[in-house]
């Protein structure tokens, strides 16, 4: 195993419910994310992109084929060893829904220090939210904030808890466009500047396009895999997956 | 922190538990504060005895019974003892027996007896004017009463009215005689006071008692408080202790169901705080956190208003009869905390189910675009929902063939584990009720029926979180009433059944009436007493030939025991009988209120009658026995009695004495009664409005979707309170099997306890009033929630 790749999913398959109306949601995955790479993962709605993620950080177990994060193996964690692994090594952003209510912003990003018990400067904090541009909304609480806001509340979130990987599930899915971009170009930030590895489901070409490389999943299998591309060019190799599928 | 944050943001939705909490710690320190506060008082009349010396009380203290007292001739044998002790300057036997002075025809004042004048030298007392009586119809009387010595005055005896001239005037209340009257009259010994210059050595006077009595010095003394104020002390003991015990219990249960309901509210947060990494331990450390930071908020709201409003509680419950006159308040600094610790762990222990579930909410649920929790039952629900029922179940069986106040106290806690597994189960039980309900309209072409009966079956258990306050008041209103109603039924109705009384004669303003009375009233009586087999005391009652007919004889003959020999003949009850080992023919030993001893002969078993009395004698013996025995009441065949002015007595008709609660007891009974339903179920209306308000404000969205799809404001409201009605119905249906379970338990235990049917009673007036307050305030305060909550405003305006 090579130190510069963070995670790598090797055969992973996981199938939902009981046989006759079992779904394949995962059909033999195998991919590699490299330490300090932005990957977008694509597909139709259903094709597994969630599941991919879930299985990914040890949120759900797959049903067979192996998953590391750094040296260790998901499959030899207990509930409390993978919720420890959430803590130290794996960051999230999500649609919507990604702060705290109770809690402002910058109590927000300080939250998994706190749930680690690990001091924290408060300076830290506050230079991460400004690294995102929200330092003057430190003290507002997630109800002040818009959508996009709160989006990058949560990306400072991970800048200080340092995790291997951060995992977005279509973090700008219910965003506008322009704080689609802000959000993307936070997220590219933090990959260029701080070596972040990042692993974002969308199904915005746009938003894929802000990736290094793009993997298309459909029907629980990775179908095709795109570097480089501009948001055109990843439209129409996406529509000739999915009619190839 | 977390913890704190939370609830800074959410203390709007917690007010209506953190109030609840409040007033259950007020409670609880009121109860706590009565409860310390409440002990034994020396009465005054022996305040200036050193050391007092009582004869062996029974070993049952809540019988409730006077000691078996020593006869004359014991007490002057054992005082003339005494007296050779150094020290000790007089021995004074007390001969105290019933007499209350009459004037203008009504009874005055608080004293209930006379004693010997030698007995004032007890109390401190001496003659203020006057001298000491010394003839047979000589009394001295309290100064306070403007008596001149020398005047006529009547005191009413046991015997009836009689005239006694003022010899004197005493500076204390009570009323002296001379000491060969009160020898004669009293029969019985139950105080010698010592009294000496110096210090006298307690232990050399026990050991001249020896195993005939037992000495009393200091604060021991107040032990020979009057058995009336020990018992009013001892129920006031029971309705402080049920209502705390209530209290508690529904606390409990409310902070159960306002957490349970707030957890599901804050489903997604709670995986998101998964999801980032927090432990199973630290969700549920917060929950416990927050819970316990509630109920301290609760806890310092609620323990200064106990501590205000204590005093007032206690004077009302002296006025009620609940505490003796003597009662006084003592505020000990620790009964607050003790109360404000309680609800804290109160607040923990409803909270505990809450933690639980919440430290399990899986952290996949941040990312899942709908977060809806509303599976209906989980399996731990079942089991312990099944569970409460089980338990329940055990109760009921104990509360079959238990006896006395257990038998209550059972029933109660049958119906508290009912009321537990009811709410567990209700989530299962509710969709099928409200189907079963809202059957007859089911093809009514309106949306509200529909989206009741659809809202019931996908938000089980919101729905249920909203029957379950319901069902707890409606549960323990009918219960708490009809389990006053039916152990009371069959002794207020079965009396003047048994006798066929048209009309009852009972005592007015006095303790019992006297021969005079009771002759005068012409009618069917009994002459209660006490037999002592050993030191233990036996119900007895005299009846005279005329009573016989009512009792229903087993074997032997009833009328020999108006023949009197040597031995006393006597009846006996057959579960007596059966309970002691007595048969006919058989002959016992006992001690007599004059504390001789004489020798039970059993002359027959009776089967049915009219008294709670064990063992019956003539009446004429137990005047002979017992100089101050009183009647209770005399049953009349014709209303119209006359000659009662002066005697302390009054007529009632047969109709109003069953339902009176001319009898002190039945009065207590049910002003308690009145207590625990009011409080159960305040606590549970409280319960109710909270729980409504805080689902109707989760529901703002769906009613937003609702007006959207075209329903009127109107229609909106209409469906609101058909689905509130619809819940408070099963709810209170609910409440009332609950109820009525544990009310079957109840009569069927008496009806083994009593050898006789016992009707279950339910009352139908507080199941009405219960339901209809649950009703209108739940229909109020989803209006109020609608109306407050900034989103549903907009939405209906
Ligand atoms: N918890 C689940 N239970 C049953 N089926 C599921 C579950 N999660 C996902 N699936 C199914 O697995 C397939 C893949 O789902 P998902 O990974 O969510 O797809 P995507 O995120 O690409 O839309 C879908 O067919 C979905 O219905
Ligand atoms: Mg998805």
């Amino acid at each position: 195993m090579t130190s510069t790749v963070t995670v790598r999913l090797t055969a992973v398959r996981k199938t939902y419910g009981t046989p006759p109306a079992a779904v394949t949601a995962l059909a033999g995955v195998s991919a590699e994310f490299t330490a300090g790479s932005f990957t977008a993962v694509m597909g139709a709605s259903g094709s597994g992109k969630s599941t991919l993620l879930h299985c990914a950080a040890g949120l759900d177990i797959a049903d067979s084929g192996t998953v590391t994060i750094g040296d260790t193996d998901l499959a030899g964690l207990n509930e409390h060893g993978r919720t420890l692994l959430r803590r130290d090594r794996i960051g999230f952003v999500f649609q919507a829904y990604n702060l705290v209510g109770a809690l402002t912003a910058a109590q927000n990003v300080a939250l998994p220090h706190r749930l680690a018990r690990r001091a924290l400067d408060p300076a830290e904090v506050t230079r991460a939210l400004a690294e995102v541009g929200l330092a003057d909304r430190a003290g507002h609480y997630p109800a002040q904030l818009s959508g996009g806001e709160q989006q990058r509340v949560a990306l400072a979130r991970a800048l200080i808890t340092r995790p291997a990987v951060l995992y977005a599930d279509e973090p700008t899915g219910a965003l506008d466009s322009a704080s689609s971009g802000v959000v993307l170009r936070a997220l590219r930030g933090l990959v260029d500047t701080h070596g972040q590895t990042v692993v974002m489901v969308t199904h915005d070409a746009v938003a894929a396009a802000a990736a290094d490389r793009v993997l298309v999943l459909a029907d629980g299998q990775i179908v095709d895999e795109i570097t480089g591309a501009d948001p055109a060019r990843i439209a129409a190799r996406l529509v000739r997956a999915e009619v190839r599928a | 922190m977390i913890a704190l944050a939370s609830l800074r943001q959410r203390w709007r939705s917690l007010l209506g538990t953190t109030v609840t909490l409040a007033i259950a710690v007020a409670l609880l320190t009121i109860c706590g504060l009565l409860l310390t506060s409440a002990g034994p008082v020396l009465p005054d009349r022996y305040a200036a005895a050193p050391a007092l010396v009582r004869p062996i009380p029974p070993t049952d203290p809540e019988a409730f019974t006077e000691p078996r007292p020593w006869s004359a001739d014991q007490a002057d044998a054992l005082a003339l003892q005494l007296t050779g002790i150094t020290g000790v300057d007089r021995v004074v036997p007390e001969h105290r027996f019933y007499a209350q002075l009459i004037r203008y025809g009504k009874p005055v004042g608080e004293v209930a007896d006379a004693s010997g004048w030698s007995a004032a030298a007890l109390g401190g007392y001496s003659v203020t004017a006057g001298r000491i009586p010394e003839k047979a119809d000589e009394v001295v009387v309290d100064s306070g009463l403007g008596i001149a010595p020398g005047s006529a005055v009547t005191l009413l005896t046991a015997r009836g009215p009689e005239t006694f001239t003022v010899s004197g005037t005493a500076d204390g209340p009570g009323l002296w005689v001379g000491d060969a009257l009160a020898r004669e009259r009293a029969g019985g010994v139950r105080v010698i006071g010592v009294l000496g210059t110096r210090s006298v050595d307690p232990a050399k006077i026990a050991d001249v008692v020896g195993s005939d009595g037992e000495v009393l010095t200091g604060s021991q003394r107040a032990a020979l408080e009057p058995v009336a104020d020990a018992r009013t002390r001892w129920i006031g003991m029971q309705v402080l202790l049920a209502v705390s015990a209530l209290g508690a219990f529904v606390s409990v249960f409310i902070v159960a169901s306002a957490f349970a309901f707030a957890t599901r509210r804050r489903h997604r947060e709670l995986a998101l705080l998964r999801l980032l990494g927090a432990a199973p331990r630290q969700i549920r450390r917060m929950i416990h956190g927050e819970v316990l930071l509630v109920g301290l908020a609760g806890g310092l709201a609620g323990a200064p208003l106990g501590l205000a409003t204590a005093a007032l509680v206690g004077r009302w419950l002296v006025r009620t009869g609940f505490e003796p006159r003597t009662f006084v308040i003592a505020y000990q600094l620790w009964v607050p905390i003790a109360a404000i610790a309680a609800g804290m762990l109160v607040s923990l222990a409803g909270a505990i189910a809450a933690a639980w579930r919440a430290a399990r909410v899986s952290p996949l649920d941040a990312l899942r675009e709908s977060a809806l929790d509303d599976r209906p039952m989980s399996r731990m629900r079942w089991v312990t929902g099944l569970l409460a029922v089980a338990v329940a179940g055990l109760f009921g069986v104990a509360a079959t063939s238990a006896s006395g106040a257990d038998l209550g106290t059972y029933a109660l806690y049958a119906a508290m584990a009912l009321t537990t597994a009811g709410s567990l189960l209700a989530p299962a039980i509710l969709p099928f009720a409200v189907r079963l309900l809202t059957a007859p309209f089911a093809r009514d072409r309106g949306a509200t029926v529909l989206l009741v009966r659809q809202h019931t079956r996908t938000a089980a258990r919101r729905t249920a979180s909203t029957a379950a306050p319901i069902l707890l008041s409606v549960a323990f209103a009918v219960l708490v009433g009809g389990l006053v109603q039916t152990s009371t039924a069959s002794y207020g109705i079965g009396r003047v059944a048994a006798a066929g009384a048209a009309a009852v004669v009972v005592p007015d303003g006095v303790p019992g009436l006297s021969d005079a009375a009771v002759t005068a009233a012409t009618g069917l009586s009994t002459l209660p007493t006490t037999v002592y087999s050993g030191s233990e005391p036996l119900a007895a009652a005299g009846i005279s030939a005329a009573e016989d007919s009512l009792f229903t004889i087993g074997s032997g003959d009833l009328t020999a025991i108006h023949r009197p020999g040597p031995r006393i003949p006597i009846a006996v009850t057959n579960w007596y009988a059966d309970q002691a080992g007595w048969q006919l023919g058989s002959t016992h030993p006992v001690t007599a209120v004059d504390g001789r001893a004489y020798t039970l002969l059993v002359a027959a078993v009776v089967t049915k009658g009219p008294t709670p009395a064990s063992v019956l004698l003539d009446r004429d013996t137990v005047r002979k026995l017992d100089s101050s025995a009183l009647t209770a009441s005399v049953y009349r065949t014709a209303s119209g009695a006359s000659g009662l002015t002066g005697l302390g007595a009054r007529e009632l008709s047969g109709a109003a004495y069953a339902q009176s609660t001319a009898d002190e007891d039945d009065r207590l009974v049910w002003v308690f009664t009145v207590i625990l339903i009011a409080v159960s179920a305040g606590f549970g209306l409280l319960a109710v409005v909270n729980t409504t308000m805080m689902a109707s404000a989760a529901r703002a969205g769906d009613l937003r979707l609702l007006r959207l799809s075209g329903a009127t404001r109107t229609q909106v409201l209409g469906m609101l309170s058909a689905e509130t009605a619809t819940v408070v119905v099963v709810g209170g249906g609910l409440g009332l099997g609950v109820a009525v379970a544990a009310l079957a338990a109840l009569a069927r235990g008496l009806s083994a306890q009593l050898g006789a049917t016992v009707p279950m009673v339910v009352p139908w007036t507080t199941l009405g009033v219960t339901v209809g307050l649950c009703l209108a305030l739940a229909v109020l305060s989803t209006g109020a929630a609608l109306m407050f909550g900034d989103r549903a405003r907009r939405l209906l305006a």
